[in-house]
């Protein structure tokens, strides 16, 4: 009953919030070079890219018609991999100029104890590294036999900062999912405050590996895993928001389930588009920051994010928890969009028939 | 009676169109005045409230603080710019090449060609910074000097004044 009341008054909540339609995370894809050539990169990004980054001065002009800054408002530079880029602390600073916060999703290839002291000069506030296995699992997956070290070496610097509020990600796969609880001791091990696990929908390169995909048992396995995780407080254990996942809901994340994408995230793409997650299939860009006013298109357009009603096609048209679910995360319709490529809660209630 | 009628209902379009003309100007006033602002604002405020409360009954507070799930977590921001420049106490022209540092962190900046640094760190109760003659005798010799910051509660700038060794 109490729990039927909560869910109620979350969908008001979540119908609120999509009226309001405030930008409060943009994420810049500042780049599509890449150091590591990672097996399940939904982006296909390469060390040489198709696109040259996109000069800072043409993001700052674009992020200088947001009128109003609003509560919360930050800046996430992703890629490909931001490191790459020289001029981040530049661009930084910019932002702090502005009153704007900063920070990044980095694979910690190249964060050192230089970089790391540069960018906190820089005033970075948050920031995302992968880890995505044990030494073995890790180096499979991305694809380089030094990532792992690397990536400790980055871990237990963000971790020596009191300033910087920083997660660790891991994409589970075949590989790693028995290993998740050694995984989690290393974390503790390193001082990590925060752990968010995510699996791997097939896009980009993942498309053509299985070993990356878990299956219906499996992915049950990782729920059950975090909830286990979510009883101790030693390090926040949570599932991405990456989709619905039924029973599941209030137990392996803080809140339920509402993919912001579109509703209160926005991007600018390598290219200039303007779009929500850079995951999310670029035929949904609403503009483009070389023709367009950035925050007119954000106030005015983004309507296919705001009503998705659309989604109620294909297996999700007969759906009985559609009104929670809305169609599953964004990032799950691609091409056609006429199915929902990853059903999270399908492969839950599979499980539990067999 | 007729004309009695016509008379009444050009007396009350006038008197709307007056009305419509007075309630423009008082809009328009209202906007120089700033009140519409405020207005504006009190309204922004109940909506909050009652966007909080609802968040708060479906215990989903946090939703306000929300990730992207391929993005980071929210920055807190408890940190301060810190800027100033470094001069001579003798000459009273700008020193390159100080090393500004953070004492008890490894935070640490370089002053520039006008003798200038600028960087953002953690917000403390108090703040002690080191400025650290490390290029022997490049840009001349000076003693080291420590400056203990308490008043920590918006950015700070300082002139910093190095004695020749």
């Amino acid at each position: 009953m109490l729990s039927s009341v909560k869910k109620y008054v979350f969908r008001k909540f979540r119908d609120s919030e999509t009226k309001r339609h405030e930008l409060n995370y943009l994420f810049w894809e500042c780049t599509t070079r890449c150091n590591l050539n990672c097996l399940h990169c939904g982006s296909d990004c390469s060390k040489d890219s198709l696109h040259p980054d996109m000069p800072a001065e043409d993001f700052l002009k674009a992020i200088d018609t947001i009128k109003n800054i609003p509560q919360n408002f930050t800046v996430v530079f992703t890629g490909g991999e931001p490191l790459l880029r020289k001029d981040i602390e530049f661009c930084g600073k910019e932002l702090r100029k502005r009153g704007f916060k900063w920070s990044i999703v980095s694979n910690g290839h190249l964060y050192d104890k230089e970089r790391h002291i540069s960018l906190l000069n820089a005033g970075i506030g948050a920031l995302t590294i992968s880890l995505d296995g044990l030494k073995e699992s890790h180096n499979w997956l991305r694809n380089n036999e030094k990532s792992f070290d690397k990536v400790i070496n980055a871990i237990e610097l963000a971790s020596s900062s009191h300033r910087i509020n920083f997660d660790i990600v891991t994409c589970v796969n075949q590989r790693n999912i028995n290993e998740l609880q050694q995984i989690r001791e290393l974390l503790i091990s390193k001082n990590a405050k925060a752990w968010r696990l995510f699996t791997i929908i097939p896009i980009g390169r993942a498309a053509h590996n299985s070993d990356l995909l878990l299956t219906d048992n499996q992915f049950v396995q990782l729920m059950d895993f975090i909830v286990e995780c979510r009883k101790s407080k030693e390090i926040d254990v949570k599932f991405s928001c990456e989709g619905y996942v039924g029973k599941y809901e209030s137990l392996v994340r803080d809140s339920y389930f509402f993919c912001r994408a579109g509703i209160n995230i926005g991007s600018i793409l390598i290219d200039g588009s303007i779009s929500a997650c850079p995951n999310i299939d670029r035929t949904f860009s609403q503009g483009n920051i070389y023709t367009d006013n950035f925050y007119e298109v954000w106030k005015d357009k983004f309507q296919v994010f705001r009503n998705r009603k659309w989604t109620k096609i294909g297996q999700c048209e007969s759906c009985k928890d559609f009104k929670d679910c809305l169609g599953n995360g964004f990032h799950n319709w691609h091409g056609g969009k006429k199915n929902v490529l990853v059903c999270h809660n399908e492969k839950i209630e599979k499980n539990a028939k067999n | 009676m007729y004309i009695r009628c016509v008379e009444l209902l050009l007396i009350m379009i006038y008197e709307c169109y007056q009305f419509y003309v007075n309630s423009v100007i008082l809009f328009r006033k209202l906007l120089d005045s700033g009140i519409y602002c405020i207005i504006i604002k009190i309204i922004d405020m109940k909506r909050n409230i009652l966007r909080k409360i609802i968040g708060g009954i479906s215990l989903t507070s946090v939703m306000f603080v929300f990730q992207a799930c391929y993005g980071t977590p929210q920055d807190f921001g408890f940190d301060l710019l810190v800027q100033g420049q470094v001069k001579s106490k003798t000459s009273g022209l700008p020193i390159k090449g100080i090393k500004v540092s953070v004492v008890n962190n490894m935070q640490y900046e370089m002053t520039d060609e006008e003798g200038r640094f600028s960087f953002y760190t953690e917000r403390f109760g108090s703040l002690k910074l080191r400025f650290q003659d490390i290029d022997s005798t490049e840009n001349g010799l000076y003693i080291n000097k420590d400056t203990i910051l308490t008043d920590l509660d918006r950015n700070v700038y300082l002139a910093i004044d190095l004695e020749e060794k």
